[in-house]
């Protein structure tokens, strides 16, 4: 059983894309990390889907050397929030060797398939 | 004529104009209503620090907060009785408020039956956005103990002396998990869980249980055993609302100097202190936000053993902790209550009894530091206190 989740459709499109899109209020102008389809400031549903750049900075990380699900067999793996450059600071994985992983070092958004976390990769240097 | 005393005051109230939904999540439909009674009401999101809401999903109502954008809650309620709850959360409201608990109280309620996803198994709403990272519980913590060692330069070793503590203590528990003392260097060496977090920085998981009765000072003037007083109680949600999370503070920031402020008591009066130990940081992090010690000097706190009963400058746990006695149900909150009453009473083991405890503060958490929590913060005082 599922529900219609406009919101998120469009998020998981435009990852799909290597896009990183988030939802902006047309009558207070911040920008909301999760994206709501009404604006939990001033309440209005005149939002609008901002294109992001997909860069940011890694704010903490944890190496999970413990995964459960799918991710019971999965080799340490390094989540983090990355805090956008936009400002909002969001939970995702990085593409990284785990021993390489830094916090305050700059990443890129990858587009991913439907079934995958936001992702991030560090940006070269 | 007399007036009516007047428990509290409906000001905003709407009813969703549709019977069938059809493009729209659980928790948009409890948005929109909410934000529509608002409105009727003329208050914002920012507004409101009381929240009344059943059977969400995911993580109850600390996860609707979240969604709805609500950052300064003192009190919360997930009262379930079916369709009675409504009401139920009404004379709640009524009651939190003649308290002085809150005083703008927003109670909501939305589900999508005719779709199957109600709230028996719809995901919470960030779930779409997060489900897919794999962040356990221990991550979520660590991502926390991370970001206070970048800014503060906490060590593992500095953790590893809250462990080490309740071991201590634990070794006189006869019911406990795991009653062996442990060293630093035990902590530091066991298997990391999810980095920096060790094995022996990580609670039990137990099955078990437990209950209070609270009585009434009425009751108590003809109740011949021994009682301890709630003094004062506070709560907070923490949450990433916009996406702003703050992993270095938890709810017990704001729950704590409520509890304090009700009870005229501060940090420097407490004696004995149950401090939910869920991970070894979620002690560190609270014994900071309760003002025990300054934001960024919780590791230094716990060093030379001074959480250590019963000579140590703030005994904690003595029961073991969840870190070595008791968890059940992933809740630990009941069993640090119940600790902090042993204390109180001078019924705690000899060994780690507290000399004269008169005053104790019991912190809770729940949820996930590393994401969203509710904190809640009581202080206990002895019969005599």
């Amino acid at each position: 059983m599922s529900t219609v989740d406009l919101i998120h459709d469009h998020w998981r499109r435009a990852l799909g894309e290597g896009r990183l899109e988030l939802t902006g209020c047309l009558d207070c102008d911040r920008i909301v990390g999760y994206p709501r389809s009404r604006c939990p400031y001033c309440m209005t549903d005149q939002v609008q889907w901002r294109r992001l750049s997909g860069r940011g900075r890694i704010h903490s990380y944890t190496v999970n050397r413990r995964g459960t699900g799918r991710y019971l067999d999965a080799d340490p793996f390094v989540i983090a929030y990355v805090e956008l450059d936009e400002g909002p600071r969001m939970l995702a994985h990085i593409r990284i060797d785990p021993e390489q992983t830094e916090i305050g070092s700059r990443v890129e958004v990858v587009a991913v398939g439907p079934d995958q976390p936001l992702t991030f990769t560090p940006v070269p240097s | 004529m007399n007036p009516r005393p007047v428990l509290a005051r409906i000001a905003g109230a709407y009813e969703h104009p549709q019977r069938r939904i059809t493009d729209a999540t659980v928790p948009e439909v409890i948005a929109e209503v909410a934000y529509a009674a608002l409105t009727d009401a003329g208050f914002g999101p920012a507004d409101v620090d009381g929240f009344f809401c059943s059977q969400v999903p995911g993580l109850g109502n600390v996860a609707m907060a979240e969604y709805l954008g609500l950052t300064e809650l003192s009190y919360l309620d997930v009262t379930e009785g079916g369709g009675a709850s409504y009401p139920m959360h009404v004379g709640h409201a009524a009651a939190a408020i003649a308290a002085g608990k809150c005083r703008i109280a927003l109670v909501a309620m939305g589900g999508l039956p005719l779709s199957g996803a109600g709230w028996r198994g719809a995901p919470g709403p960030e779930e779409p956005y997060e489900g897919n990272v794999g962040l356990t519980t221990p991550a979520g913590y660590a991502l926390a103990a991370q970001r206070h060692r970048y800014e503060f330069g906490s060590t593992a070793e500095q953790l590893a002396e809250i462990k080490v503590a309740a071991a201590h203590h634990a070794q006189h528990n006869p019911h406990a998990v795991l009653r062996k003392p442990v060293t630093v260097e035990d902590v530091i060496n066991s298997p990391l869980i999810s980095d920096p977090l060790h094995r022996l920085d990580c609670c039990v998981t137990t099955d078990g249980g437990g209950a209070l009765v609270i009585i009434s000072e009425e009751i108590a003037r003809q109740h011949p055993d021994r009682t301890v007083k709630i003094l004062g109680h506070g709560e907070a949600v923490s949450h990433a609302a916009m996406g702003s999370i703050d992993l270095i503070t938890t709810g017990a920031a704001r729950s704590g100097p409520r509890a304090f402020d009700e009870a005229g008591l501060t940090p420097a009066d407490v004696d004995y202190a149950s401090i939910y130990d869920s991970f070894t940081i979620t002690v560190l992090l609270s014994l900071e936000d309760l003002g025990f010690c300054e934001k960024g000097k919780g590791g230094q706190f716990v060093a030379d053993g001074h959480l250590q009963a019963p000579d140590g400058g703030l005994p904690f746990n003595t029961d073991g902790g969840g870190l070595c006695n008791n968890h059940p149900d992933m809740r630990g909150g009941m069993i640090r209550t119940i600790e902090a009453v042993r204390q109180l009473r001078g019924e705690a083991h000899p060994a780690v009894q507290v000399p004269d405890a008169r005053i104790a503060v019991v912190q809770g958490h729940g949820g996930n530091l590393g994401t969203r929590s509710a904190a809640a913060t009581v202080i206990l005082g002895a019969e005599d206190a």
